[in-house]
C-alpha cells in the first residue's frame, strides 16, 4: 500500500498551485512582531503593577479611627523624621494624626516646605509638601481630632486622601474644640501710610463652608500663628490684640469684645489656653530664668486667679497649652534651647508666627501637674524637629503610647517617576548592548563564512 | 533600513520563491482545503521572517513550524471538515489511475486526525525516516509508529478498494 499512498499523496498535491505570498511579507511579519511584543509587554507590565499595588497598597493604607473598635489611638513618645521618598498625605491618607512637625530635619533645597504627620493609631508617616513652609504648630495647625490640617488658607483632610476640602478666607489662627470651625485672620484693607492691617478676625464653618461670625477687632493687627483660642463650648473666643487678650461672646454674625486683659509682655498660652470650666485662662509670661511661666486670668474680670502653680520647664523657648486633662494637669508643648538661654521676647515679625522663637533647637510635649515638683516629658522631638503640634483630644485624653515600626507608604511620586525613568534608561542600555553583541557575533560569522 | 536588513529581506525572497510550492502541498495534504493552505502557508513564513536572523536552517524551521501548527487545536477546530452521515455508502470510483487513487485517499484523508495526516505526510509525501519525522513533529519515534500504524489502518477501514489495491499488485 505504501507504494499506492506515496503516488496517490503526490498525485493530490501535484494539482496545487503554490500558495500567493504578500511582497512585502519579510516587513510585514517582523513589524507586528515588534507591535505585539510591545504591546505584551505593556500589558504584561500594566497587569503586573496592578497585581503588586493591589497587594501592597493595604499596608500603605490601613483603615483608622479614634476610639472603640480600631487599634488603639495615642500621642507616639517618639516620633521619627521620615526619609525622602516617604508618601505625601495626597498619595496615601495616614487616618486621623497624633502630630505634626517639621523643621531643619524636614526639609532640604528639594522640598523646602515639607513637614510631617503620623498617624494616631499607627507610625504611619506622611509628608505636606507646599510652599512656602508654613512651621507645624505656628502657622499649620492640627486639628483637636487629628483628621484636618490648615496650613495657611487651604484645609487638609487627612482621612480623605490628602485633598484640600476647603479654602479659609484668611490665615487660620485656631481650630475650635470640636474640630468643625477655624478661627482666621485676614487682611482688608491698606491703610495710610501704607501699612498692612488685618482687621478681619472670622469663625468659618467647615460643613458650611461659611464665615459664621465676625469678630470687630477694629483696625487691630493680628499676628500669624497661634493669637486665638476658643472656649472648650465654643462660645466665647480669646484673641491677642498686641499686648491685650480679647475676650468675645461668639453670638449672632458680629461679636464684639466684653473684656479686654492687658499681658505685658504676655501672651495667649495656646489653643488650650481656657481652663475646662471657661472661668479663666492661661497666659504666658516672662519668667525670671529667661524662659516662660504660666498665669491665670478670670475671664469675667481678667483678674489673675490664684493657685498652685504649674511646674513648666526651667528656660523654656515657649510655652503652649493644647489641651487639660483637668483642671489641674495640663499637656503642653515647650521649646528648648541647647545654647545659652536668652531673655524671653516677642518676635513680632510679619513672615514668621510671634511666638516661635527662632531660638529653638527642640520642643518637648509635657503634662504639667499642680502641685508635682517638675513635667511629665512625654514627647521630645528629633534633632532639627523645632516645631511641633499635636492632636489636643488625645492629650486631653492623656493618650500617649509606646512608638512601633515606621512605616512611610508607597515612595514619593517624583521618586516614582525618577525610578521608573531609570529602570527604563538600563533596560534600553542592555537591550541596545544584547543587540550590538549579537550583531558582532553575527557579522564575525558571516565573514568567515565568507572566507570559508 | 540598513544594508543587514536590505541582503536579509533578499535572502529570505529566494527562500520563500524556493520553498513556497513544496510548502504548499504539504499543507493542502495536511489541511485539505486551498485557503486554509494557504493561510498555513502564510503563517509559517511570518515566523521564519520574525525569526530570520536567528535561524541557521530556515528550511528545516519553516517545516517543523507548518507540522506543529497544522496540528494545534485551534487550527485544526478551524480546519476540520465537518462530517455528515448518510444512510447509504457513497459511491466508490475504480481505481484505473493514479488520479482515481488521488480522488479516493483524499477524501479518506479527509477522515483522519491532524497528527495521523501529518504523519501519513511526512512518512510517504516527503519520504521522511521515523526519527527525522519524529524530530519534526516534536514526539517520540514510538508515537510515530503508532500514529502510522493508526492512520494506515484507519484508511483501510475507510476505503477498502485501496487495501485491495495493495493486494491486487
Amino acid at each position: 500500500m505504501n507504494e499506492w499512498l506515496t503516488r496517490g499523496l503526490h498525485a493530490i498535491a501535484d494539482r496545487v498551485p503554490p500558495a500567493a505570498v504578500p511582497e512585502d511579507l519579510f516587513n510585514q511579519a517582523r513589524s507586528r512582531h515588534r507591535r505585539r511584543t510591545v504591546r505584551g509587554g505593556i500589558a504584561l507590565t500594566g497587569v503586573l503593577l496592578v497585581i503588586a499595588v493591589s497587594l501592597v497598597r493595604p499596608i500603605w493604607q490601613q483603615p483608622s479611627v479614634f476610639g472603640a473598635g480600631g487599634p488603639q489611638a495615642g500621642i507616639p513618645t517618639e516620633v521619627v523624621v521620615p526619609p525622602h521618598w516617604c508618601a505625601t498625605v495626597g498619595q496615601s491618607s495616614p487616618g486621623p494624626a497624633a502630630a505634626i512637625f517639621g523643621g531643619e530635619a524636614t526639609r532640604d533645597d528639594w522640598f523646602e516646605g515639607r513637614f510631617a504627620a503620623v498617624s494616631a493609631t499607627g507610625d504611619r508617616y506622611r509628608v505636606i509638601d507646599e510652599m512656602p513652609y508654613r512651621p507645624p504648630g505656628f502657622e499649620a495647625l492640627l486639628s483637636p481630632d487629628g483628621r484636618y490640617v490648615a496650613h495657611g488658607r487651604a484645609v487638609t483632610a487627612l482621612t480623605k486622601d490628602g485633598k484640600d476640602i476647603s479654602y479659609l478666607p484668611g490665615d487660620v489662627i485656631a481650630f475650635s474644640p470640636r474640630s468643625d470651625r477655624l478661627v482666621f485672620a485676614t487682611e482688608a484693607e491698606l491703610t495710610h501710610p501704607n501699612t498692612y492691617t488685618t482687621p478681619i478676625v472670622g469663625i468659618y464653618d467647615l460643613a458650611s463652608r461659611s464665615t459664621v461670625t465676625q469678630v470687630d477687632v477694629g483696625s487691630a493687627w493680628i499676628s500669624p500663628g497661634w493669637t486665638a483660642a476658643m472656649s472648650a463650648d465654643g462660645r466665647r473666643l480669646a484673641l491677642q490684640v498686641r499686648d491685650e487678650i480679647w475676650i468675645t461672646r461668639l453670638e449672632g454674625t458680629v461679636g464684639t469684645p466684653y473684656l479686654k486683659i492687658r499681658v505685658p509682655g504676655g501672651r495667649l498660652a495656646g489653643p488650650g489656653s481656657w481652663l475646662p470650666d471657661g472661668r479663666s485662662l492661661m497666659v504666658a509670661e516672662p519668667a525670671s530664668d529667661g524662659g516662660w511661666r504660666l498665669s491665670e486670668r478670670d475671664t469675667q474680670t481678667g483678674e489673675p486667679v490664684e493657685r498652685p502653680a504649674l511646674p513648666v520647664p526651667p528656660a523654656a523657648t515657649f510655652l503652649r497649652v493644647i489641651a487639660w486633662h483637668s483642671a489641674d494637669s495640663a499637656v503642653v508643648l515647650a521649646g528648648f534651647s541647647h545654647g545659652d538661654v536668652k531673655p524671653a521676647s516677642d518676635n513680632y515679625d510679619v513672615s514668621l508666627g510671634p511666638f516661635r522663637s527662632s531660638t529653638t533647637d527642640q520642643v518637648r510635649l509635657v503634662v504639667l501637674t499642680r502641685g508635682a515638683a517638675s513635667a511629665r516629658t512625654v514627647l521630645e522631638t528629633p534633632e532639627g524637629v523645632d516645631d511641633l503640634d499635636v492632636a489636643a483630644d488625645l492629650a486631653t485624653a492623656e493618650a500617649f503610647r509606646s512608638p512601633g515600626e515606621p512605616t512611610f507608604g508607597p515612595p514619593h511620586t517624583l521618586y516614582l517617576i525618577g525610578g521608573s525613568l531609570i529602570l527604563a534608561a538600563v533596560t534600553i542600555a542592555i537591550f541596545v548592548a544584547v543587540r550590538a553583541v549579537r550583531n558582532r557575533g553575527r557579522r564575525k560569522a558571516a565573514a568567515a563564512s565568507n572566507r570559508g | 533600513m540598513t544594508e543587514h536588513t536590505n541582503g536579509a529581506r533578499g535572502d529570505f525572497a529566494d527562500f520563500v520563491r524556493v520553498e513556497v510550492p513544496t510548502l504548499t502541498r504539504a499543507a493542502y495534504l495536511m489541511t485539505g482545503d486551498r485557503h486554509h493552505a494557504e493561510d498555513l502557508v502564510q503563517t509559517t513564513l511570518a515566523r521564519v521572517a520574525v525569526r530570520w536572523d536567528h535561524v541557521d536552517e530556515p528550511a528545516a524551521y519553516a517545516r517543523r513550524v507548518l507540522y506543529t501548527q497544522s496540528v494545534s487545536w485551534w487550527r485544526r477546530r478551524a480546519a476540520r471538515v465537518s462530517e455528515t452521515l448518510t444512510a447509504r455508502v457513497p459511491d466508490q470510483p475504480r481505481l484505473d489511475t493514479d488520479v482515481d487513487v488521488a480522488v479516493v485517499l483524499e477524501r479518506a484523508l479527509h477522515r483522519l486526525t491532524p497528527r495521523q495526516r501529518a504523519v501519513l505526510v511526512l512518512r510517504f509525501f516527503e519520504d521522511r525516516t521515523e526519527s527525522e519525522t519524529a524530530e519534526l513533529l516534536n514526539c517520540r519515534i514510538g508515537t510515530v509508529k503508532s500514529q502510522t500504524r493508526h492512520a494506515l489502518r484507519r484508511l483501510r477501514e475507510l476505503s477498502p478498494d485501496l487495501a485491495q489495491l495493495e493486494m491486487d499488485r
